[in-house]
């Protein structure tokens, strides 16, 4: 899950917040990470050593803040057993058999309540 | 609530619970009516003070102290928690006192008073008086179900046939207590005393207290020399002798009591005078009108801070809301203050700080009307109306010092008994005069108001304040006997709404119809994310999407691939539209598919351009060899002959040579024609070194030959092959007809190129080939052969520039 949801995230940082999203893909909606602020997002490089340094911190929390997004995409998006596609709560059934995404379960004809409505 | 009030509140609360020490030991004449008991039982109550009453009668038994009250306040209060014993010493009976000074009629009870059609009055118009005396009349008209509405319409038809006034005091017939008639006689009055025969209530007189009370011995006696009946029954002289029809109140006749009496001073204003019919009418009406009006007023402020958009209006608006809920307070504050001192007085000026600020906030509305709201400055013309109103509110405060503006006895009944002072008056005219300004201002400025609207309602409004003034000098009640205080803030409510509803301010309304009919998805949203208005086709806005929006409102995010959202902010919150891509997302796959599909075509065409570019080299290599060919044809047939007779001529030197010159005639001519497809003039110097090279061929055939080129420029290749042929016929013709030698000249003259040759021998016999002689007619030019005397010369003269330029 864990690896499906990195490959789904998609790069939506700027130079000053580093945010991710994930799409649904029933809905096809986004959803967007909580943004994290750089933290030199504020200080200007003087030179060219100092902007470099700038870049490895910029990479290096960058990195954390997908991880932190990749763990606060698996509180909202979950995997259907069927179709393997990544689904939002909004879309994804609990089912009395098993969980299915919504157009599986349609397809199956099982009734369920979303997880999130 | 804001935190910022949270101290302000609690100070408030903590100010308000405050409240005096119980100290006791003291006796109060609370009810009117109880001082002559009062003063008679002082002495036997030791350990106590006799003192007026403060507060209201259960505040102060509350403290601990002796209050003198009748029973029909006495026994309610007990039944409700309020006084633990009761001592009753003195009974007090409702009656007729009728001045025999003044009338001689037989009255012998309510209904007789009714016909005798005597001007009656009630000896006091406290409101416990008015309870005692309308229990009375209740009682005595219908004993078994008396009722409040027979004895106001008793006391309506007195008012209506003989004349009947709560404060009638000097009236020949008085609605009175008995003691009180006795003690009038005492003192020298003629009161014949009443007791109505259809009957009447007798009520108690004695103390409520907290706290158990001691009293020394020899009170009834003491109660009898002042003048007062003895609970028990006994009455010292003076009264009348039969008490029958007198009927005293027991056990639960209280709760009908008060049932049938309260709120009587109401009832009797309303019903019997018919007066305050359009304003509060007693103590509990003022409080609570007072309380729902500042209630309905802060409301007011509410929706039109919720409806405006400009800033220094809103503050406008605020600053009106809490003047008059201010001066309502004021005047609910002054309504609690049981004396008349001076914090009531000063709270009676403090009015003047409300009334007076209100006009000046008119006039400060009307001025910003058509202002950019940037202008945040006070305007010049607005210093004035502010220092006089500041110069006006000091005048009245000050009143105690000068007496300009209000003018009264100092220590007497100020509050009712007063004049105004010029002071007064010189205030009310400037506040008068800015009122006029506000209005003048309204109406100029609605005049100039694009919209009917705009212009109409200033007009109504004055119009409506104009038939106000009008009727209130006329004194009709709806105006006359309405609060003037409420009349002022609903005025000043009404002069906002219609600059409001004038369209003189832009307003925030009809937001919900806005989003309901717009075209776009839009989305207003609070601050904390949550949906305030949204229109019809716009989706909700998820929890992620407004985190991330707030993050950087700035940047425009996908909500999905079809969908854009765009947010800016707001006063508390954001605006989000979303705009629909499905569109431009079609278009764009639609023009990639065409490009794709362009991409291919394009690729075909160009290999199929290829293969026909190939195709047509080949083709037109053939072609251009076919010609090649026909054109050389009869040159290398001739040269073949030529060749052939070469083992069997003597002078193969010669023939040799001229083979060699047709040779070298044929490789110019292929160079020429190959030149003539590549559409390139041929240089003059390659033209001379091609007739060079004839001539040096030439001299190797025995002929003597000289050819000189002035041509520089370069030449078309028609022209200039038409020049080599003709130069090579020429050297032909003369090898043949050893016409040694050959001299030769190009030029140009005058837009044609002459070409002339000199030979040595006779050009009689000189023919050039035909096809040579239709080339140069075919360019515009001519070939001739001319006499020079001594000599002959041949010229061919062709336009320069060619076919174009013959």
């Amino acid at each position: 899950m864990t690896s499906l949801l990195s490959s789904h995230l998609e790069d939506c940082s700027t130079p000053q917040y580093f945010c991710f999203s994930v799409r649904c893909e029933v809905c096809g909606e986004y959803w967007y990470s909580s943004s994290i602020p750089f933290s030199k997002a504020a200080q200007a490089a003087q030179c060219r050593e100092k902007k470099e340094l700038y870049d490895a911190i910029y990479q290096r929390e960058k990195l954390r803040a997908r991880e932190a997004a990749g763990q606060e995409a698996r509180e909202r998006f979950s995997q259907c057993p069927v179709c393997r596609r990544l689904v939002c709560d909004a879309c994804f059934l609990i089912c009395d058999e098993m969980d299915l995404c919504r157009e599986c379960a349609g397809r199956m004809q099982e009734f369920g309540e979303p997880v999130a409505p | 609530m804001k935190k910022r009030w949270l101290p302000a509140l609690l100070l408030c609360l903590l100010l308000s619970g405050c409240s005096a020490a119980a100290s006791g030991g003291y006796l109060i004449s609370a009810a009117e009516g109880s001082e002559a008991y009062s003063e008679a039982l002082l002495p036997f109550l030791p350990g106590y003070a006799l003192r007026d009453g403060e507060d209201t009668l259960y505040a102060e038994v509350a403290r601990g102290n002796a209050v003198a009250c009748f029973d029909v306040q006495a026994v309610p209060a007990m039944t409700r928690g309020v006084g633990r014993y009761w001592y009753p010493h003195v009974t007090a009976t409702v009656v007729l006192a009728v001045d025999r000074t003044r009338t001689d009629a037989v009255i012998t009870g309510w209904n007789s008073l009714m016909e005798s059609g005597v001007p009656a009055g009630m000896s006091s118009f406290s409101v416990i008086r008015n309870m005692l005396a309308m229990g009375a009349l209740s009682y005595g008209l219908d004993w078994k179900t008396p009722t409040k509405q027979d004895a106001l319409n008793y006391l309506e038809q007195l008012h209506q046939n003989g004349g009947f006034e709560l404060d009638g005091s000097d009236a020949p017939v008085l609605i009175c207590l008995d003691c009180e008639a006795a003690a009038w006689n005492r003192n020298g009055g003629n009161y014949e005393i009443i007791v109505p025969e259809e009957g009447t209530l007798s009520y108690r007189i004695g103390l409520l207290s907290d706290v158990p009370l001691t009293l020394e011995p020899g009170l009834d006696e003491a109660l009898l020399s002042a003048g007062l009946p003895l609970a028990g029954g006994e009455r010292p002289p003076g009264f009348p002798a039969d008490y029958r029809v007198a009927r005293t109140l027991e056990g639960k006749d209280y709760d009908r009591f008060l049932a049938l009496a309260g709120d009587s001073s109401r009832d009797l204003r309303r019903q019997v005078f018919h007066t305050r019919l359009y304003t509060t009418a007693d103590m509990r009406e003022h409080i609570l009108s007072a309380l729902l009006i500042a209630a309905v007023i802060l409301l007011w402020k509410g929706t039109v801070s919720h409806r405006m958009i400009r800033h220094d209006v809103r503050r406008v608006v605020v600053m009106m809301s809490w003047l008059m809920v201010g001066w309502l307070l004021l005047r609910l504050l002054k309504y609690q203050l049981p004396s008349e001192g001076t914090l009531c007085r000063m709270c009676w000026y403090g009015y003047y700080l409300f009334q007076l600020a209100l006009p000046v906030a008119l006039l400060y509305l009307t001025e910003i009307l058509d202002r950019a709201e940037g202008k945040k400055r006070l305007m010049s013309p607005l210093w004035p109306p502010l220092v006089v109103y500041i110069l006006s509110v000091g005048l009245v405060m000050t009143n105690d010092l000068h007496q300009l503006v209000f003018r009264f006895v100092p220590g007497g009944s100020w509050a009712s008994d007063y004049r105004y002072g010029p002071g007064f008056w010189a205030i009310m005219a400037c506040s008068l005069l800015f009122l006029a300004f506000a209005l003048w201002n309204l109406l100029r400025k609605g005049s100039r108001s694009s919209s009917r609207r705009g212009r109409i309602l200033p007009l109504l409004f004055c119009v409506g304040l104009l038939a106000y003034l009008a009727a209130y000098i006329q004194r009709v009640p709806l105006a006359w006997e309405s609060d003037v205080t409420v009349n002022i803030c609903i005025l000043s409510v009404l002069f906002f709404e219609t600059v409001l509803h004038g369209g003189l301010i832009p307003v925030n309304i009809q937001y919900q119809r806005l989003f309901a009919s717009a075209p776009i998805s839009l989305t207003l949203l609070d601050e904390d994310g949550r949906t305030v208005l949204s229109s019809p086709g716009a989706r909700p806005i998820s929890r992620s999407v407004w985190q991330r929006l707030r993050t950087d409102i700035q940047q425009p995010l996908l909500r999905d691939r079809d969908t854009q959202l765009h947010a800016i902010p707001v006063r508390s919150g954001m605006a989000v539209w979303q705009e629909d891509l499905s569109q431009i997302n079609r278009l764009r796959r639609e023009i990639q598919d065409v490009q794709t599909r362009l991409e291919a075509a394009n690729t075909l065409l160009r290999e199929e351009g290829e293969v026909k570019k190939r195709l047509l080299t080949a083709e037109t290599n053939r072609a251009l060899f076919e010609q090649l060919d026909r054109d050389m044809e009869r040159r290398i047939t001739s040269l073949v002959r030529l060749i052939e007779t070469l083992p069997e001529t003597e002078q193969s030197k010669g023939l040799t040579a001229y083979i060699t010159l047709c040779l070298c005639h044929i490789k110019r001519r292929c160079n020429l024609f190959f030149l003539a497809r590549q559409g390139e003039p041929l240089p003059g110097d390659e033209l001379s070194m091609y007739l060079d090279e004839l001539a040096e061929l030439a001299r190797y055939a025995g002929l003597q030959t000289l050819i000189r080129c002035g041509q520089k420029e370069g030449l078309e290749i028609r022209s200039a092959s038409l020049c080599y042929d003709f130069a090579f016929e020429t050297i032909a013709w003369a090898l043949k007809e050893k016409a040694s030698p050959l001299m030769g000249y190009l030029e140009t003259e005058d837009a044609r190129l002459v070409f002339r040759f000199l030979p040595g021998g006779d050009p009689g016999r000189w023919q050039f080939s035909e096809d040579l002689t239709a080339a140069v007619t075919a360019l515009g030019g001519q070939i001739v052969c001319k006499d020079l005397d001594d000599a002959f010369g041949i010229c061919m003269t062709i336009p320069l520039g060619g076919e174009a330029c013959g």
